[in-house]
């Protein structure tokens, strides 16, 4: 706001040096029209490459993806022989009893379980208690046996999977990325509850801007990424890291990046219309991205098809991302066919067919335009 | 064209110097606070405190008869009673400050969606008692409603519940009870007002528990009620799109949207300060503008389309969310645009500061 605020001082300066000398003989003039050129809504003459506007604040944003990598960290120990306490991990995932080392995010007032989308909170709970009960076996992982699956080409990698294959951690921490960060972004931040004509633009709260900029901005903390994204991929986090890996097949980060900052500034300069138009394509874009990471978990899964761990763990990530589409309001993908497609690869991932593996990938990319891309995923 | 030309070039500068903003209001004498409330007071808030005080002891009376006397007749009666009661509490409905704060009274009457569970374990159990956290959604109009309307299908089934059934002893006595605490708080609140009006219209400025202060709040989060929880939260705005019937004010009876057009129309009447003073002649008073027309007009005219698509959705709202999505999602959307113009451009311009929480915690 300020900066275009600037651009529009300036120009009226040169404007009036230049033009006070052309009309300094012309005296008659008594009044001005009012404010209607004034306040038209200015173009967004300037977008940003980073996102370092003013007032912007998402920490509640960067203190969830903390906590979830520090969830995933206690989960992944169910993968070493460590016996898992379901309890903890709840307490991690609601943010009670202190469960973070860093006290920080244990006094940040945030949690992760009551951003998730609210009728699937006992589901996410439910995945945790299954990680406990797979963590109690001191078994090797096989049909119908849980424990700890080794990579039979590469014996550092180890997952932790249940009876029937499912990596319930990897499927736990890809689908809440859709239940939590992307459910929030596209479902709720960037709606027309949160950003729309209904919301405050105009009073400005140090350290956070207008509530519409404090909602675009908290939609933004959600992707995981730093403000010179993506030129710099440093430190990037969960959606973050799936944009950085698809963007030479798909330019999603691009995009993305670009929607976000072409947003803010029209905001800023109070252009409704633009706002609303990157508010889309963020929308249709982030949607296409948990796409693609789902095609390339199953691209993985077909890849490592004949080694039990790495396919039943990339399935499994694969069909996180696939429920994880669930949640968008707005989306192009129908409930009916996310379900026909996780139902495809049945309830045991030892019995999976390579055909559905590859059906699906076939499926999604038809769906999101990513045919060319689906190999490169 | 040349000298045209010229002569807006001439004009340009002194067009951009004046450009600084008229913002400079100058001061005028005060708007009288005190007036307005008073209006307020006198003509909206004590008359619907006395005409939902009357509705809701009408409902007892009612309740009564028919437990006395349960047949056909007496059900439909009190029936019909239950729907004045109801529809006279929504327009107190936006005080929840004073007196009606003392008595907790949107807690009291108006949770929903009611736990027809923990109503029906209360009933098995012989308790008539209401208190506790365990009750608060097994009491007030909505859980009448449910006693009333949702015990069966039919009224036949429903006169069954209250004579043959097992438990009918129990019921009456726990429908009873409830309209009981309708009745005795909905007269305690309107008694209480009676003196409690003075404070009100002495408490004239406009900060924070001024009058003002407290009305422009009460307005606001009453309106966000019915954007929320009358009509958006049915309408699957926060289960993406899944639209939740049984979340509806009145899912047994059925009239949720005639419950959100009363409590529209008595926000959009306290801004109009019915005949008198309202906040629309304050808004007048201060000469408060928006989008180069005046805020009062802007705020009345939006509350007025809020009403019309509220009034378009046939009850029950229940059903219109599912058969007439397009009709609710429309009032839902004219809702959404109301916000800002309660929340934002009517308090800055009043200088009220909204206190109350709808934070999402970020």
């Amino acid at each position: 706001m300020n900066a275009i605020k600037l651009l529009l001082k300036s120009i009226c300066f040169k404007n009036v040096l230049f033009l006070f000398l052309v009309s300094s003989f012309s005296f008659s003039v008594t009044s001005c029209k009012k404010d209607d050129e004034a306040e038209s809504p200015a173009p967004v003459a300037i977008i940003p490459t980073t996102y370092n506007f003013e007032n912007v604040d998402y920490a509640g944003q960067t203190a969830r993806l903390a906590m979830l990598e520090a969830l995933e960290t206690a989960i992944k120990k169910g993968a070493t022989g460590v016996s898992v306490d379901a309890q903890k991990l709840k307490d991690m995932y609601a943010n009670t009893n202190a469960p973070f080392s860093d006290n920080a995010l244990n006094t940040s007032g945030k949690q992760l379980k009551d951003k998730t989308y609210a009728p699937d909170q006992a589901l996410f709970e439910s995945y945790l208690d299954s990680i406990a009960v797979a963590s109690n076996s001191t078994m090797v992982a096989g049909n119908g046996v849980a424990g700890i699956a080794t990579s039979s080409s590469n014996s550092s990698k180890k997952y932790l999977l249940s009876a029937k294959g499912f990596d319930y951690g990897a499927l736990f921490e890809k689908s809440i990325m859709g239940a939590t960060f992307y459910y929030q972004a596209v479902g709720h931040y960037l709606t027309p509850d949160e950003i729309g004509a209904g919301v405050d633009n105009t009073t400005v709260t140090p350290g956070k801007g207008t509530a519409m900029q404090h909602h675009w901005d908290e939609a933004f903390g959600y992707l995981g990424v730093p403000v010179d994204f993506p030129q710099n991929t440093t430190g990037v986090l969960f959606y973050g890291k799936y944009a950085t890996e698809t963007d030479p097949a798909t330019g999603l980060a691009h995009t993305l990046m670009n929607a976000f900052l072409k947003g803010r500034a029209a905001i800023g300069a109070n252009d409704m219309t633009v706002k609303d138009q990157q508010a889309a394509l963020i929308i249709e874009n982030w949607e296409k991205l948990v796409a693609a990471a789902a095609i390339h978990e199953l691209n993985e899964a077909k890849g490592g098809f004949a080694d039990d761990a790495v396919r039943n763990h990339t399935l499994s990530e694969g069909i996180g991302f696939v429920k994880a589409l669930k949640y968008n309001p707005s989306k192009k993908i129908t409930e009916t066919k996310i379900n026909a497609i996780v139902d495809s690869f049945g309830d045991n991932l030892y019995l999976v067919d390579l055909s559905d593996i590859a059906a699906a990938i076939d499926e999604l990319s038809n769906i999101y335009g990513l045919n060319a891309a689906k190999a490169s995923l | 064209m040349r000298q045209t030309k010229f002569l807006i070039l001439c004009l340009l500068p002194l067009l951009l110097f004046s450009c600084k903003k008229k913002e400079e209001k100058k001061e005028q004498p005060d708007f009288d606070r005190k007036a307005m409330l008073t209006n307020i007071g006198n003509n909206i808030i004590l008359p619907a405190y006395s005409d939902f005080s009357q509705k809701s002891g009408d409902l007892h009376a009612k309740v009564q008869d028919f437990n006395k006397n349960p047949g056909t007749a007496s059900l439909t009666a009190v029936q019909l009673a239950f729907k004045n009661a109801f529809l006279s509490w929504e327009p107190v409905a936006v005080f929840g400050f004073g007196p009606a704060e003392q008595e907790a009274l949107r807690v009291s009457l108006d949770v929903y969606p009611t736990d027809t569970a923990q109503i029906n374990k209360n009933i098995a159990d012989g308790s008539t008692n209401l208190d506790g956290a365990q009750n608060i959604d097994a009491k007030g109009f909505p859980a009448v409603d449910y006693l009333l309307f949702g015990v069966a299908s039919d009224n036949a089934g429903i006169l069954a519940k209250f004579t043959t059934d097992a438990q009918a002893t129990n019921r009456k006595a726990y429908l009873e009870a409830i309209a009981a605490q309708i009745s005795t708080k909905a007269s305690a609140v309107s008694n209480a007002w009676a003196s409690y009006l003075n404070t009100f219209v002495n408490a004239s400025g406009t900060d924070v528990g001024s009058s003002v202060g407290i009305l422009v709040n009460q307005l606001n989060y009453s309106f966000e009620m019915i954007k929320n929880n009358k009509i958006g939260i049915p309408l699957g705005k926060q289960t993406l799109g899944n639209p939740l019937p049984e979340k509806t004010e009145a899912y047994y009876s059925g009239i949720s949207a005639q419950l959100a057009v009363k409590h529209e129309e008595s926000i959009l009447n306290i801004f109009l300060g019915g005949s008198g003073l309202g906040f629309d002649d304050y808004l007048t008073h201060l000469k408060a503008n928006y989008n180069g027309g005046s805020l009062a007009d802007a705020i009345h005219t939006q509350l007025s389309l809020v009403k019309e698509k509220l009034v378009a959705i046939p009850d029950p709202l229940s059903v219109a969310i599912v058969n007439n999505m397009a009709v609710v999602n429309t009032a839902y959307t004219e809702l959404q645009k109301t916000v800002v113009l309660l929340k934002s451009d009517l308090s800055s311009a009043l200088g009220v500061l909204i206190t109350y929480q709808d934070n999402d915690g970020d």
